[in-house]
Formats: structure tokens, C-alpha cells, sequence
């Protein structure tokens, strides 16, 4: 029974982190779309460059900040979590 | 490799997040300090930390550029008032991007790929090194956000809106 348990919390953990992980992918995909877009508006306008190209830095650092969140927190669910669930889970049941 | 010219746009703003940073990093350390958690390789993981995130802006902010220094000499045609109608109707033609875009695009998405690559090795790093303290290395990374947040709350007098 204790093993099932486990079983089940290292699964969690794992899909946990899968889906945390997805997150990163998302901030890649929408920073380069972002850039590209803004390059083709510099290409039209090229005097804005200065003021694009300054939002554009804040724009995408705070997009990729997402991406961090889901790394981190992946990378806590492969790492951390598991283990202190388990101490979690035996200190529960007294063993 | 020859040494890329550093812009005012990012120079600026790498500036105004380091500072930030370090603000924020001295700012963790005192809560660190005064919950009885502080230690060296506390000290040493946060600004292992607070170094990272500082250079992985600046790494980002050089990709943008890079990307931007590509139009130098491009100039595209304005969109006519057909192009913007259609854009306005129809998003995935907003989305379509010139051959030049579409490789702006695929040079930074390389380099979030590269960055978010050592950022998991920085973060795999502290965690399975006993040595180091997980949670004063990773907060840091999460400051940047922070003092954009803070920046656009309390702007700064000094720069101009446009």
C-alpha cells in the first residue's frame, strides 16, 4: 500500500513537472513572434528603432520570466518535491 | 568572434535592472539574515543568482538588438489600408510574417532555447549540490520581473515616454 502510494506521488510530481515544463515553450514561441513582428515595424519606420527596440527588451524580459517560473518549479518537482514527500508520507504513518 | 557594439537602449535598460536587482538581492539577503538563515554559501547563491539573472537580461537584450541591427538598410513597404483591413479580419494574416522576420524569429528563439538551457543547469546545479542554497540562487532570477513591474508603476521622470 505504501508503495502504491509513492507510486502515485512520484507521478504526480512527474506529470507536475511535464506540465510545468510546457510552460517554458510558450514565452519562446510568442518572445520570437514579438521580435519578429517588431523588426518588420522598424523595417517600416525606421526612426522608432530606438523607442521599439527599448519596450521590446522589457517586453520580452517580462514574457520570459513566465517561462522561468515554469522551469524552476519543474525543475523543484523532479528534484525536491519527491523526496520530501516521501519523508512526508513516512512521518505521517510513523515509519 | 568581433566585440558587438553595446546600445544606449541596452545599456540603459540593463543598467536600471541591475541596480534592481542588486536592490533586491541585498533586500533577500536582510530577510535571510533576519530569520537566522544566513550563511556564505547562502551569500555566494544568491549572487551566483543575482548574477545570472542579471546577465541572462543582458544576453536577451543583445539577441533584441541583434535582431533589430538586421532591418539596418531593410525598408519594407508601409501596409495599405487592404493589408490592415485584411490584418484586422483575419488573425493568422497579422501573424504572417517577411522572410526577414522569419528568420529574427528563428534566431531568437534560438537564444531563449540557449538561455533557458543554463538557466536548468544553474538551477540542477544548486539543487543537487549540497553546497549551495536552492532558494537564495533561484528568487533572484524572478527580480528582473520585478523591477519592470515596479519601473511601470514608478516610472522615471527622466525618460521620455515615446
Amino acid at each position: 500500500m505504501i508503495e502504491l502510494a509513492i507510486g502515485i506521488m512520484l507521478c504526480g510530481c512527474a506529470l507536475g513537472a511535464g506540465i510545468a515544463l510546457i510552460a517554458g515553450i510558450g514565452p519562446g514561441i510568442g518572445e520570437g513572434q514579438a521580435v519578429a513582428k517588431a523588426c518588420e515595424a522598424v523595417g517600416r519606420q525606421p526612426e522608432s528603432k530606438s523607442a521599439v527596440t527599448s519596450t521590446l527588451i522589457l517586453g520580452c524580459a517580462l514574457a520570459e520570466t513566465t517561462g522561468i517560473y515554469g522551469l524552476v518549479i519543474g525543475i523543484l518537482l523532479i528534484f525536491v518535491a519527491p523526496g520530501r514527500f516521501v519523508d512526508i508520507l513516512m512521518s505521517a504513518i510513523g515509519k | 568572434m568581433s566585440l558587438l557594439k553595446v546600445e544606449q537602449a541596452v545599456r540603459q535598460e540593463t543598467l536600471r535592472i541591475a541596480i534592481g536587482v542588486a536592490v533586491l538581492t541585498v533586500l533577500m539577503i536582510g530577510v535571510f539574515l533576519i530569520i537566522g538563515r544566513f550563511s556564505l554559501p547562502m551569500l555566494l547563491s544568491a549572487l551566483l543568482g543575482a548574477a545570472f539573472a542579471i546577465g541572462n537580461f543582458f544576453w536577451m537584450a543583445m539577441s533584441v538588438q541583434g535582431a533589430v541591427n538586421r532591418m539596418d538598410g531593410v525598408q519594407l513597404p508601409p501596409k495599405t489600408e487592404e493589408e490592415e483591413a485584411a490584418e484586422a479580419e483575419d488573425p493568422k494574416a497579422a501573424k504572417e510574417l517577411t522572410p526577414e522576420g522569419k528568420q529574427i524569429r528563428g534566431s531568437i528563439q534560438r537564444s531563449y532555447l540557449v538561455r533557458m538551457a543554463l538557466l536548468a543547469g544553474l538551477a540542477v546545479l544548486v539543487i543537487s549540490v549540497p553546497f549551495f542554497d536552492p532558494i537564495a540562487a533561484l528568487v533572484p532570477l524572478l527580480f528582473p520581473r520585478i523591477v519592470i513591474s515596479l519601473g511601470s508603476i514608478f516610472p522615471n521622470k527622466g525618460v521620455n515616454p515615446q
